[in-house]
């Protein structure tokens, strides 16, 4: 019988007809243990070159050498094992496991070291820009070079992995301009220039990435083979090396070279500062520094969960982990001062905090709330729209002032005040109204463009009449402003009643509105004094700090409060964002630290806690110096804008831009107001405390990246590492810990695909319409499972001892080791093979030795696990 | 050549983005980046065209020749004297057999380092037998950018000779040869040198010693030999047919030929081989007593050009010596005619005579 191999691996080369390589060909390459080398320092010059770049342009202080040196053996480390397949896994495990132990030990400098930069930013932004008062991080870390160098590190070994792929897989450049470029760019935006030592860097990096791309010897093997080859049928025959670190080393010292005497030419030649004194700003940068000086304000809050620019946030709380300002004008207000005291324009009502969403709910979407619609429907007969207006409103003190105002003009007692506000929304929120406190009525906003902004219109005042006014329903101009929402670039009109502090005059409530104002206690009452579970405790427990004790006053409550903030608090834009599931009212009492928002909601729920019906509002507020900034109108009459009482007599019109830089949240607090009558009143308290810090120790740096990990207060720098680790709250740490699992879940599924893939082909391989194939495939597997229980098999080199093998170790062997010996070769190596019937037979036997071999253990291999 | 286009397109659009990035932010850094930009393809043109002038090759690989199936090492080095290395080096060779005329060309991307070049080894193996020549066509050398390439061609190639297998196993029947050659069989079993002196002339390299004219050399004061007609090679040709069918006869009939002659040369018979010579149009003639005529025989034939007909040296060799003519005919066993010698391999056969 003549045999014949059937299959053979075609490990050949042909060269030509007859001519054949069957070893393999022989070039001078390197090791690619040199390549991994010269691949890293590849990485390695891209990435340090354009941090450096980055930090030398805003002139931050590094240790330049052991920075240098750490990220060269990370790049080292990376490239080194992308080579190695399954280890690479493993090292990356094992790596981002100690890489966060190392990040939480260095938690300090590490968060020290990005305040440092964003601070160094900020004040670039701030001298570029010329913008006012940029809150500034407070540093922590004692070394802040080192805590530089450490988030160099760690930023430099995040990009690192990923320049690894890019070089090690496409050595494309255009990948790594997009991941770097920006560290280059945005200097250069503030006219900072790198040094040039970081230049030539990057630069050479660059360059060789490029010509080693063109060259096109940069690919992966992973057999470490020299080189590789294509060999088509018809087609050229092409054999191309893999890569060789001897000639990529010397392309990038010929680019540096290179780049470094240019770089020195133009340098000599060229003259920085007389370069730069050429300078002229062109038109288009000019266009977009108003983008860049958003971006570069909010920038760093790019990762908050709604958008945080200043304006008002229609009652969302804590999804923010920093609040900037982009300074741009949202509304511009045309009136007349008469105040020393704030000028609070009226936004956003929230009625009732739900913590679990971390929001105010407006008066509307607590009606859809089954339970109160009820509730209302029940005790009260007031119209939806009237519910509404008592729950926006202050009709009934509004009525109180007006009356006061209209009697006292009357009875020429010049006490009271009537005064008019016209409010442009530029930028704002369109949902509200923004109107002062107090407003009666205001006038048909609709197509409504005053004359000064439209040449051709005639400007004239509309006063509501007062034909509605003793009548028992509320006032058509009232519910103007509940329904009122300024739109963009639309006017309002408002007459408003304010208090002026300086003359207080009690003229008591207009018998019209007696029940009106008892419906509005009720309400109160009834709506203003919920305080949720969730922050119960923290509330009574704020409550008791404060001093609070049964029997003070409702003045006194409300003084101590704010005084219990003004002691204790401070004031931040930048508290990072409340966790998710942790309640934002006892998140704050336990932080002590927060914007606006923070204290109204805090303040609101202590005063209900107290009994003190009060609720939140948010709005813009309009200080006196931003009066005396703004615009004096002196084609305007003062009567036309003001009568009545007034602290700086008579003033003038102006015209003040309102940036959302004043938007602001405050409380409303209903209280019985003595001095009118014992009206109860619904007046604004401000509880933020005014003493903003100098220094922030504010947001955390990780809070950009998750639910915010506020330990900084625990961390010091004399906090040992083991500790700062011990006391990790899993909470905080959740965003890592789902990565971390994320990461874990990948790579099982992985494993577990690759394994489950494997099985299948194995199937696949014993399962074709050959039976041959069939059993030489079946007995491959089965022999494979016993190499791996036994090396001694793995020596057995041909059928007759495997099976020899099988028969002396494997119990209740029955089977005749020459016939089946036979019966595989020929199946094997026979042109013909064996029968039909015989391939089911012998896949039968094979399939009775599998069971055998997947219960036998190899004594040996037990015994020296043992070992 | 497109990706040469899309590379430069590429540096084109780089050019122009830190051009607009000057003038967007008048940043010496991009003033600097541009200059490099303009003067960095200039280094790099002018740079590879340099080492291209520089470059120099040479072939290397067995003096002697090879045989069928062994394994022989043939190399080629790129010597690059200059500084300078390159990364993207292609070579485009081509392996000929010139007996067969087939070729095929392949083209192998090498890295060629500073001061020392690169050395490429190819371990070959042939299967057929002939003068396998490598050739580079041309060496194609890319700049550093990848945005021009620069060609060089090295003329000079290598030619391999490959022999048929040494060891073919042959089983004659020499009972016809031998009667043909009894006497010389006996003359030479005695020592008895039946062989003519034709021609004396200078000693060369590979003559045996005892043909050395000593008397003469001495007086001439320079070696001289006998050039010797052996008697029994005027007896026995081999008759070689240069054709074949693409189905491996020729290799067969090298083979077959080979090992009669190995044969012979064992025995210490004499032999020569004849072969028709389609490029010279004459019968060629090739005493082959010793192994390294018998190489050299082989080497001519290695540059014959072969023909379509079957029996054309055959044909010729009748047309020339007529019926006389005392030979071995090795070809195509199905067009064999007379007494059949002996039946090599699936194809070829040795018969006596016409």
């Amino acid at each position: 019988m003549g045999f014949k191999r059937k299959k053979k691996p075609n490990i050949e080369i042909t060269l030509s007809d007859g001519v054949v390589m069957k070893q393999p060909l022989q070039m001078e390459t390197s090791s690619w243990l040199q390549n991994c080398m010269v691949k890293s320092l590849l990485v390695f010059s891209v990435i340090f070159g354009c941090l450096g770049c980055f930090l030398s342009s805003f002139d931050l202080e590094f240790y330049v050498l052991p920075t240098a040196a750490i990220l060269f053996g990370m790049a080292l480390l990376f490239t080194t094992i992308y080579y190695r397949g399954w280890l690479m896994d493993a090292v990356y495990v094992v790596f981002l496991v100690i890489f966060f132990f190392l990040v939480q030990g260095l938690q300090v400098y590490i968060n020290s070291g990005y305040y440092l930069i964003v601070n160094r930013i900020f004040e670039t932004v701030e001298f570029y820009f010329d913008l006012p008062g940029m809150q500034y991080y407070e540093i922590e870390a004692a070394n802040e070079i080192l805590a530089v160098s450490v988030i160099v590190i760690f930023v430099g070994t995040v990009m690192m992995i990923v320049a690894n792929v890019i070089i090690s897989r496409t050595m494309n450049v255009w990948f790594l301009l997009v991941m770097t470029g920006l560290f280059w760019i945005v200097p250069m935006y503030f006219r900072l220039e790198p040094d040039a030592l970081y230049v030539i860097l990057m630069l050479a990096g660059y360059l060789a990435v490029w010509a080693i791309h063109s060259s096109g010897a940069y690919g992966m093997d992973r057999k470490h083979r020299d080189y590789k080859w294509k060999d088509k049928k018809g087609k050229k025959l092409r054999i191309w090396y893999v890569q060789d670190a001897a000639t990529m080393l010397e392309t990038i010292g010929v680019f540096a070279a290179v780049v470094l005497l240019l770089y020195g030419i133009t340098s000599v030649a060229g003259n920085k500062d007389t370069f730069n004194l050429r300078y002229r700003q062109n038109p288009q940068k000019e266009e977009s520094e108003e983008m860049v000086q958003q971006i570069a304000t909010r920038g760093f809050s790019v990762f908050n969960r709604y958008d945080a620019t200043g304006g008002i946030s229609g009652g969302q709380l804590g999804g923010v982990a920093s609040v900037s300002p982009d300074y741009q004008t949202d509304l511009v207000v045309r009136f007349t001062p008469y105040s020393y005291e704030p000028v609070y324009l009226k936004g956003f009502v929230g009625v009732d905090y739900v913590s679990a969403e971390s929001r105010w709910l407006t008066y509307e979407e607590k009606e859809d709330n089954p339970y109160y619609s009820a509730l209302t429907k029940e005790e009260n007969t007031l119209s939806q729209e009237e519910r509404e207006l008592l729950a926006y409103g202050e009709v009934v003190e509004t009525s109180v002032l007006r009356f006061q105002h209209q009697f006292s003009a009357k009875n020429d007692l010049y006490a009271g005040s009537e005064g008019r506000m016209l409010i442009h929304n530029v930028g704002a929120n369109e949902n509200y109204p923004y109107a002062p406190y107090y407003t009666f009525s205001s006038i048909d906003r609709n197509d409504y463009i005053p004359s000064d902004y439209q040449d051709d219109t005639v400007f004239y005042r509309y006063l509501l009449s007062d034909a509605n006014w003793g009548s028992d329903t509320l006032e058509e101009g009232a519910l103007n402003i509940v329904n009122g929402k300024i739109t963009r670039n639309e006017w309002a009109d408002y007459v408003y009643y304010p208090i002026v502090e300086s003359e207080k005059k009690t003229y008591g409530v207009p018998s019209t509105m007696v029940d009106i104002e008892k419906t509005v206690k009720l309400q109160a009452e009834t709506f203003y004094l919920d305080v949720p579970e969730e922050c119960y405790d923290a509330v009574a427990k704020a409550s008791e700090e404060a001093g609070i004790v049964e029997g003070d006053s409702q003045e006194v409550i409300i003084q101590k409060v704010k005084d219990y903030f003004e002691e204790e608090f401070s004031y931040t834009t930048r508290p990072g964002r409340t966790p998710r599931g942790e309640d934002f009212v006892t998140w704050f009492l336990e932080k002590k630290k927060g914007y606006c928002a923070h204290f109204a909601t805090a303040a609101t729920m202590i005063y209900r806690y107290n009994g003190i019906p009060a609720r939140y509002v948010e709005g813009y507020v309009i200080t006196y110096e931003d009066v005396m900034n703004g615009e004096l109108l002196d084609d305007f009459d003062y009567d036309d804008y003001y009568s009545g009482d007034s602290e700086l007599g008579e003033t003038g019109v102006v015209e003040v831009a309102v940036t959302d830089a004043r938007a602001h949240a405050w409380v409303e607090v209903y209280q019985i107001k003595e001095e009118y009558a014992d009206v109860g009143f619904w007046t604004c308290e401000e509880v933020t405390t005014a003493a903003v810090e100098p220094e922030e120790e504010t947001e955390n740096f990780w809070d950009i990246f998750g639910n915010g990990n506020n330990n900084e207060e625990e961390m010091t720098d004399d906090t040992p590492f083991y500790l700062n680790t011990m006391n990790l709250d899993l909470d905080d740490i959740q965003g890592i810990w789902i990565g971390l699992i994320i990461v874990l879940v990948l790579l099982i599924l992985s494993y577990g695909g690759r394994k489950g893939y494997q099985s299948y082909r194995e199937y696949q391989s014993w399962h074709t319409e050959n039976g041959n194939e069939n059993v030489i495939a079946y007995y491959h597997i089965i022999s494979k499972r016993l190499r791996k229980k036994s090396p001694a098999y793995a020596q057995c080199p041909t059928y007759q001892k495997q099976l020899g093998f099988m028969a002396e170790h494997l119990e209740g062997w029955n089977w005749d080791i020459e016939t089946l010996a036979e019966l595989l070769e020929t199946a094997n190596y026979s042109k013909n093979g064996i029968s039909d019937f015989d391939c089911k037979r012998v896949m039968l036997e094979l399939a009775d030795i599998e069971k055998k071999v997947k219960k036998w253990k190899d004594s040996k291999m037990r015994k020296h696990s043992k070992k | 050549m497109i990706k040469r286009i899309i590379r430069i397109i590429g540096y084109l659009i780089l050019f122009a983005l830190n051009g607009w990035l000057l003038w967007f932010f008048h940043s010496f850094l991009n003033l600097a980046i541009m200059v490099v930009m303009v003067f960095l393809p200039i280094f790099s043109i002018v740079a590879t065209k340099w080492v291209a002038v520089h470059l120099d090759y040479h072939w290397e690989g067995p003096c002697e020749s090879m045989h069928k199936g062994e394994e022989f090492l043939v190399r080629f080095q790129l010597l690059n004297p200059t500084f300078l290395g390159v990364m993207n080096c292609q070579a485009e060779i081509t392996v000929t057999n010139l007996l067969y005329g087939t070729t095929r060309l392949h083209s192998i991307r090498i890295p060629i380092r500073a001061k020392k070049g690169q050395t490429v080894t190819y371990p070959v193996t042939v299967s057929k037998c002939g003068n396998i020549e490598f050739r580079i066509q041309k060496v194609v050398l890319g700049d550093f950018l990848g945005l021009v390439a620069f060609r060089k061609e090295f003329p000079e190639p290598y030619v391999a000779i490959v022999l048929p297998n040494e060891q073919v196993d042959i089983e004659t029947d020499l009972n016809g040869y031998t009667l043909g050659m009894e006497e010389v069989e006996e003359s030479t079993k005695k020592g008895t040198d039946f062989s003519e002196v034709q021609d004396v002339r200078e000693y060369q390299p590979g003559d045996k010693m005892q043909n050395i004219h000593w008397k003469l050399s001495v007086k001439k004061d320079i070696l001289m030999v006998k050039e010797r007609v052996s008697m029994s090679s005027r007896q026995l040709f081999l008759l070689i047919e240069l054709h074949d069918n693409g189905n491996g006869l020729l290799e067969e009939v090298f083979d077959c030929t080979y090992g009669i002659v190995k044969f012979m040369h064992q025995n210490q018979l004499p032999v020569s081989l004849v072969w028709w010579s389609q490029k010279m149009q004459e019968l060629m003639i090739w005493k082959a007593d010793v192994p390294e005529q018998l190489e050299e025989g082989f080497r001519m034939m290695f540059y014959e050009e072969l023909y379509e007909e079957q029996t054309l040296g055959r044909e010729m060799l009748q047309a020339i010596r007529g019926s006389e003519a005392q030979f071995l005919w090795v070809g195509d066993r199905a067009f064999g005619s007379g007494e059949a010698f002996m039946e090599y391999g699936m194809q070829a056969g040795v018969y006596y005579g016409v």
